[in-house]
């Protein structure tokens, strides 16, 4: 839990509080706590069985392994067993009600208004009104205990100056279903989103099968496989195909996007992705499937390739990937990971009429070049390259398509080496075309020598370490990429006005090979596969070492 | 956009014009080897279609890889011609999305019991409207002559020279156990037994729920299983020419 006055970028990088409710949790999470941190114990849970069972042999409250902290020693069961008595529940009910009392004591602590929290029980447990009691008491026992204690140190944190409007709290899982939900009612297309249960991904499936009333269909397949192929025969049906996945199911759709390639129809590819290669660590966060995305299939495969860079941006970076996948008719890729899924934060509400309109022109009348029957269905718009797209139940229009290369315009199928490379190169023209806004920089004194870029979650602890680096003197650029392929037009002129370009990303470096590449620029990697967060600490040291390199400090 | 599942081709719009075979082939040059059984499949196809009296339109037709993939190309309906074994994948995306299509699945026994096994059993006993049909020549002719997941053991290939040892897989049995609605099978060469496996079963057949669906009916699945067995052949050297005719096509209908 983060609280700021400010728009908050990460969750922290530690904790300011721990409460260890019993010698284990002391154990496993002390590693975590900087020396500057209160800890709260339940003192009643440190006994000589609980110790021995955590692997103490001495008591860490009395040997001086807390020395450095500030400790408070609350008698959390006996107190929280005392407070919730006349709620009427069981000995072993009513001390499950310690979670309780230790959130009222921190609510004290941070001055946070209770009433919302009482509420949240009371709606919780409604269906058994003692244990709603009884969680209340807890509640208020712990925001009484803090009160007349005064022992403890109260912060005041003041409310953030947001625009004004609805907020909710929100996944990045959620924001991305919300923005395929808003995709589907702005194109005004059904949605099939097709899935496999994987991790981190499944909550996208979740979410999305509580909305049918929009118009979405989902299909719980039987493999990534079929998941992203009934996917992409919705959209030959006039649907808009999604999927969802992590790494090891996007390496098993490859075969299937680039029929999506060949075929050239609407897909979105939704890659959470996490620890890899192979099954990797399923539950922690990673970025390094951009190359897997970007290059991951045979032949010559562009695709288009976008990344949110916080759970709330998960919204409107889902409507982008639509919108691209819809106008250009081509599958697109969304690289979220573990960070941005399950992490969460303030969402305000958009307008359903201010996002963009992302409504298709499907073919209707015959488009051969003759005028007079049939369909072409390679023939192209000229600006954006978008294929015309004519769908099933439309008389006087079928037609077949498959995996086999076309002859551009007719569709017929070519063996032509003239016009298999003329189709390769077309096919990379179109997703080169693709219109992307250029990528803003964040410079505020105009003076800066280091740009730091990032793409996807890296976007909160990179702002988070800059405008730390500003607060003490420094100066420093940040820019942030949502669009990987294609890359903002403006982006190399960007990265030649920089004395250095360094680049955070939770991989080996993948963004920097590929912009190397791209543009002849040295870029400086700074690289972490943890399987965590950078965190803010981490890259404000990268970033200040960058910094005063080029001006010794 | 509202039909069911279980609503069969009774969602699909029906026309008000009498179609013929010839509205149903494609202008698309047919090239199967001379004295392939997917002529007639195809012939008969072409010939069945225009009496289920289904808007043209409304018909997808859908295949993965194969000689028998071929097939969507030679019709004109709406069509895709997908990746191995994977077509009842985009196929349960079409039906699903769009209850106003008659899909049809067309496969072969590489394509449908090898790679793309997983999908068949799936597609089957998830039951969404489509129609497979799986053509079983019991060799992979399109990549000249392997043996497939129904070729005889001791079937001599060319990545088989001393004989095949895995024993085959009956497509019947398999369509049975995934507990298809319809499992028909038929041979090529006989017209009239393959035009009777591709029509719907009478509406009456079935409990209300599947009117119009196609329901199992224990009189097909035991003529096709047994009296229209033909003895396989002993080798299958040489891809599909005229001599290794072993083509059974065995329509598994699921819708």
């Amino acid at each position: 839990m983060h609280i700021a006055d400010h728009d908050i970028l990460t969750p922290g990088d530690h904790p300011d509080v721990l409460v260890a409710m019993n010698p284990a949790a002391l154990r496993a999470n002390l590693g975590d706590v900087p020396a500057t941190a209160t800890i709260i114990v339940d003192v009643d849970e440190f006994t000589g069985r609980n110790l021995a069972r955590a692997g103490y042999t001495s008591d860490p409250l009395t040997d001086g392994t807390l020395a450095a902290h500030e400790v408070h020693e609350v008698a959390m069961t006996s107190l929280t067993r005392g407070a919730v008595a006349e709620a009427g529940l069981g000995k072993k009910g009513a001390e499950r009600c310690r979670n309780m009392f230790a959130l009222g004591l921190l609510f004290f602590m941070y001055g946070r208004a209770a009433e919302l929290t009482e509420t949240f029980l009371r709606a919780k447990f409604a269906e058994d009104r003692g244990v709603a009691d009884a969680n209340v008491l807890a509640f208020r026992a712990g925001w009484n205990y803090g009160e007349t204690t005064e022992a403890f140190a109260t912060v005041r944190v003041a409310p953030a100056v947001l625009p004004s409007g609805t907020y909710r709290q929100i996944t990045g899982n959620t924001a991305l279903a919300y923005g395929l939900v808003a995709a589907g009612e702005r194109a005004q297309l059904p949605v099939l989103f097709g899935a496999y249960p994987i991790t981190p991904a499944s909550d996208v499936l979740h979410e999305l099968t509580k909305h049918k009333n929009f118009g979405v269909l989902t299909v719980q397949a039987e493999d990534e496989i079929a998941a992203v192929g009934a996917a992409l025969g919705a959209s030959f049906a006039g649907a808009l195909g999604i999927t969802a996945t992590s790494g090891p199911g996007l390496a098993l759709k490859a075969e299937t996007i680039g029929l999506g390639v060949m075929t050239e129809l609407p897909l979105v590819v939704i890659d959470v992705q996490r620890g890899g290669p192979s099954t990797g660590l399923p539950t922690k966060t990673e970025q390094a499937d951009l190359l897997q995305a970007l290059h991951g299939r045979n032949g010559e495969s562009p695709v288009p390739v976008v990344a949110p860079r916080s759970p709330a941006d998960c919204f409107d970076t889902a409507l982008e990937a639509a919108r691209i996948a819809l106008a250009y008719r081509t599958p697109v890729l969304l690289l979220s990971d573990g960070a941005i899924a399950n992490g969460s934060e303030p969402w305000l509400l958009p307008e359903i009429e201010e996002l963009p309109d992302l409504r298709v022109a499907f073919a209707t009348t015959p488009n051969t070049p003759d005028g007079s029957t049939g369909f072409w269905p390679y023939r192209r718009d000229p600006e954006t390259l978008a294929r015309d797209w004519a769908v099933p139940g439309t008389p006087g229009l079928a037609h077949r398509i498959g995996g086999l290369e076309k002859t551009d315009g007719s569709g017929e199928i070519s063996y032509d080496a003239a016009n298999h490379d003329h189709m390769v190169r077309l096919r990379r023209r179109k997703v080169d075309g693709i219109t992307v806004p250029d990528v803003a920089v964040d410079d505020p004194d105009d003076r800066a020598d280091v740009l730091v870029l990032g793409w996807g979650s890296t976007y909160g602890p990179i702002g988070a370490a800059c405008r730390r680096i500003r607060r003490a003197g420094g100066s420093v650029a940040q820019a942030h990429l949502r669009h990987l392929n294609p890359l903002p037009a403006n982006l190399g002129e960007v990265l030649a006005r920089y004395h250095r370009v360094v680049l955070p990303e939770m991989n080996l470096g993948q963004l920097a090979s590929v912009l190397r590449a791209r543009y002849l620029t040295d870029i400086r990697s700074v690289t972490k596969v943890a399987g965590m967060p950078f965190t803010v600490e981490e890259l404000q040291a990268a970033i200040t070492t960058s910094i005063e390199e080029i001006v010794p400090a | 956009m509202t039909a069911t599942m279980s609503d069969g081709i009774g969602s699909v719009p029906r026309s008000t014009v009498v179609a013929t075979a010839g509205d149903y082939k494609s202008d698309q040059e047919v090239r199967w080897c001379p004295g392939c059984g997917d002529y007639i499949v195809l012939n008969t196809v072409q010939a069945f279609l225009p009496t289920l009296g289904l808007r043209r339109e409304n018909l997808v037709f859908v295949s993965g890889i194969g000689c028998s993939s071929r097939f969507p190309y030679y019709l004109d309906t709406y069509g895709m011609h997908s990746i191995h074994g994977r077509a009842p994948t985009i196929a349960t995306g079409m039906a699903v999305a769009r209850p106003d299509l008659s899909v049809w699945v067309v496969t072969g026994d590489g394509d449908a019991l090898s790679i793309g096994g997983n999908h068949l059993i799936h597609a089957l006993r998830r039951n969404v409207n489509l129609t497979i049909l799986l053509f079983n020549n019991r060799v992979y002719g399109l990549t000249k002559g392997q043996y497939s997941p129904t070729s005889t053991a001791g079937t001599i290939t060319k990545s088989t020279p001393m004989g095949s040892v895995d024993a085959p897989l009956d497509p019947v049995s398999l369509a049975l156990g995934a507990e298809a609605t319809f499992v028909g099978r038929a041979l090529d060469s006989d017209r009239a037994g393959l035009t009777e496996v591709l029509a719907p079963p009478p509406a009456t057949a079935g409990p209300p729920w599947s009117r119009s669906t196609r329901t199992a009916r224990s009189s097909t699945l035991v003529r096709s299983t047994t009296s229209r067995r033909r003895t396989p052949p002993r080798t299958a050297s040489s891809g599909c020419g005229p001599g290794n005719r072993s083509g059974s096509a065995a329509p598994t209908s699921s819708a």
